[in-house]
């Protein structure tokens, strides 16, 4: 288990303002946040590349906090890569194994057994890591990181620069590395897409503090404050407050009374919707907390629809497949009627922007 | 017309009358074709650059008989524009600087063609208009060098050759700056690396100071030296005492000179392309178990060698032509650059042209090979630069 306490430091604009955090082994833990909250630069004062104002770090019983990169054995692979361009395939996967005390015959099976379980039979065997597309590339950092053995895989926006088709395999592969080895993982990003499918937890950063830590479930749809559920796209952020004699489970936001699954503590708050778990529909439906509304605009993005509905004063955003917008022929102005499911509902008490 | 035959009446010849005639002729039976290429407008440039050429060479430069030889030409060259502007450098050239017209053409015939290259892969005027203005530059530079490389015969430059001063100087010349080029390396390697890879208050001014050399009047700076180190100064007096090392008159001194005010090019591009390289490969590098000396030599220094190699002839070249202050400190054992100045002195232009040359030669060739190995770098240094560029 790695351990980080009151981790902080300035580096020109960037900082880090106290970052406590406790990796459990072999979990694949995502870092989630804007560009300059700090992300790369948390990776890399963790992997000792950095010399931190505070703090320490522990793994297991061993404490790191002053040994120098070369001692910690993290293993850490950038967004370009930054394979060595004057070696080759092997060469690069390579590299580290001269200080691991392997011998020479060691080293070559090792490099071998990388190549063989990455699929790099063929790159292998050119002169140079010219002409090598992304994906291709981020198998040999990964390759070249393992080879060694470290605890930890850092690794920072791996998915990103990557089109389509090698994001999603390099995904698998990044999830299956981490199941394999049975390796922490902590994958570092700006795209909150990219933790449903390969996150266990995750840790929204803001400003070079981690604003919120949690189980992907907890996180999305129990965001600890404005600036979390907005990050992660929670469009719908209402201001709401109790309706007395109720047991709190009704609440009142925009002079709609809206029905709630878990109480919430404070008397005044804020009510967090998923776009997502807005629900469509031509017809009245069955159950709790269903409005008439009429359509006031429609944006496509990308497969999906991005349809705001106006219900009284109340704009609601819903994120639909465009293909249910096309079979119901939706338009602007057209009427229709939203649902919201009592236990999609989250009352998240701390609204202001962090 | 009339103007060829006033022409010929004026210099009172009539085989130049009829040769202008004949002239006229061929232009005039020529017309009615290209008239017939391009009607209107156009074709009134043909008379006009004939009757600019009879102006400037037969009525001002007062040269018949050349403007019927470039008369010709112009006229069965019309069509072919380029070569028009070919034949305009060589009337230019041979009418107007005279005495240098072989140079001048060449020179100009050189950058045309350059132009012309440009012009063809690029539909850019303004590119091409840049290139045409910094020629100029180019030019200046060029013609001087063109010119004295072209004075002496070769004869002169082989009895010069083998003139055992003038070799012992060459030899001076070629060894101390290599040495000093290698001291350089050395030294500025490591500086360039600290300094691209290090953050701290001052920073800047130290960035400045690599720099002073270039700044420091080249007198200066050898008089600072033998302040320093000169045979009456202390330090200078306890070192030869102690250690024998001297700098007036000495190689070390020569040495000290020329390492003094070439160091900042390999330090300038050394530094650079560390900088250029950015810290994340090294930080990889760091991961997976490298020490810091070991990143270095392993990482760093291949990637920049390249560059590291374009300084060294950059400082090599300085050094190999230093002379202010190598000329202060020690002006024997001399080197070559040395010697051009000390023939000038004692027996004028004339003699010292073929030392000049030599010297010029010598250094062209040095620097042409190194900068041939660079584009075409040894075998063990292809795959790395062909992996830097691909990067």
């Amino acid at each position: 288990m790695m351990r980080i306490s009151g981790l902080r430091g300035t580096w020109g604009s960037f900082r880090l303002r106290g970052i406590d955090l406790e990796l459990e082994d072999g979990e694949y833990f995502l870092i989630v946040g804007p560009s300059g909250s700090g992300k790369t630069l948390l990776l890399e004062t963790i992997a000792g590349l950095h010399r931190a104002e505070a703090g320490r770090l522990w793994f297991g019983e061993e404490e790191l906090t002053n040994l120098p990169p070369e001692r910690r054995k993290i293993g850490f692979v950038y967004q370009e890569r930054c394979l060595f361009p004057h070696l080759s395939v092997p060469e690069n996967i390579g590299y580290g194994l001269r200080y691991t005390g392997m011998g020479r015959q060691q080293a070559e099976a090792r490099v071998a057994e990388m190549v063989a379980l990455f699929g790099l039979e063929e790159l292998a065997k050119r002169g140079s890591i010219a002409g090598l597309s992304g994906g291709e590339m981020q198998k040999v950092a990964l390759a070249r990181a393992l080879a060694v053995e470290p605890r930890m895989l850092f690794l920072d926006e791996p998915l990103g620069a990557l089109d389509y088709t090698s994001r999603t395999q390099v995904a698998d592969i990044l999830k299956d590395v981490n199941r394999r080895f049975g390796i922490t993982t902590v994958h570092v990003t700006h795209d909150y897409t990219e933790a449903m499918a390969l996150a266990d937890r995750i840790g929204v950063m803001h400003n070079g503090a981690l604003e919120q830590v949690g189980t992907v479930e907890e996180v999305f749809w129990r965001p600890k404050n404005r600036f979390v559920a907005e990050f992660l796209g929670v469009d719908n952020v209402l201001e709401a407050r109790s309706v007395p004699g109720k047991d709190g489970r009704v609440v009142e936001a925009a002079g709609l009374q809206i029905e709630v699954a878990r109480a919430p503590q404070a008397e005044c708050f804020y009510l967090c919707i998923r776009p997502e778990d807005v629900i469509l529909a031509l017809e009245p439906m069955e159950g709790a907390n269903v409005f008439r509304g009429e359509i006031t605009a429609l944006a496509q993005q990308g497969f999906q629809a991005r349809v705001t509905v106006a219900v009284g004063t109340l704009e609601l955003v819903a994120r639909v497949p465009l293909s249910s917008v096309r079979e119901a022929n939706l338009t602007v102005s057209s009427p229709v009627y939203v649902g919201l499911a009592p236990e999609s509902l989250h009352g998240m008490e701390d609204g202001e922007e962090a | 017309m009339a103007g060829h035959v006033l022409a010929g009446y004026l210099t009172g010849d009539w085989g130049m009358m009829a040769s202008l005639l004949t002239v006229a002729i061929f232009g005039l039976a020529l017309a009615p074709r290209y008239w017939a290429e391009r009607p209107g407008k156009a074709f009134w440039w043909y008379p006009a650059g004939y009757a600019a050429l009879f102006v400037f060479l037969v009525l001002l430069s007062g040269e018949p008989l050349v403007f019927v030889l470039f008369a010709m030409l112009y006229v069965a060259l019309y069509r072919y524009p380029i070569a028009l502007a070919y034949l305009g450098i060589v009337i230019f050239a041979t009418m107007v600087v005279t005495p240098y017209w072989f140079q001048t053409a060449v020179l100009c015939s050189a950058g045309l063609t350059l132009l012309l290259l440009v012009a063809r892969r690029a539909k850019n005027s303004f590119l091409v208009g840049s290139l045409a203005v910094g020629l100029i530059l180019l030019g200046a530079v060029l013609l001087p060098l063109f010119y004295m490389g072209l004075q002496s015969p070769l004869q002169t430059l082989l009895v010069t050759m083998k003139e055992s001063l003038f070799s012992q100087a060459l030899v001076n010349s070629l060894a101390t700056a290599t040495l000093s080029t290698l001291l350089v390396l050395l030294l500025g390697v490591p500086l360039g690396y600290a300094l691209a890879r290090s953050d701290f208050r001052g920073k800047e001014t130290l960035d400045a100071l690599i720099d002073l050399p270039i700044l420091v009047p080249q007198s200066v700076a050898g008089i600072a030296l033998l302040a320093l180190m000169g045979p009456k100064a202390p330090l200078g007096a306890f070192m030869e005492g102690q250690f024998g090392f001297k700098i007036a008159a000495s190689y070390a001194g020569i040495i000290a000179c020329q390492v003094f005010v070439s160091s900042p090019f390999l330090i300038r591009s050394a530094m650079s392309a560390f900088e250029q390289m950015g810290p994340r490969l090294e930080y990889v590098s760091r991961t997976l178990g490298a020490p810091p000396s070991s990143t270095f030599f392993r990482v760093s220094l291949p990637l920049a060698a390249n560059a590291i190699f374009a300084g060294s002839i950059l400082t090599w070249a300085r050094a190999m032509s230093e002379v202010g202050s190598v000329m202060i400190v020690a002006y024997h054992p001399m080197t070559v650059s040395v010697m051009a100045y000390d023939r000038f002195v004692q027996y004028g232009l004339l003699e010292t042209q073929p030392v000049a040359t030599l010297l010029l030669l010598s250094c062209l060739w040095v620097f042409i090979v190194l900068r041939w190995m660079r584009a075409h770098p040894p075998r063990f240094f292809v795959r790395r630069a062909e992996a830097v560029t691909a990067s």
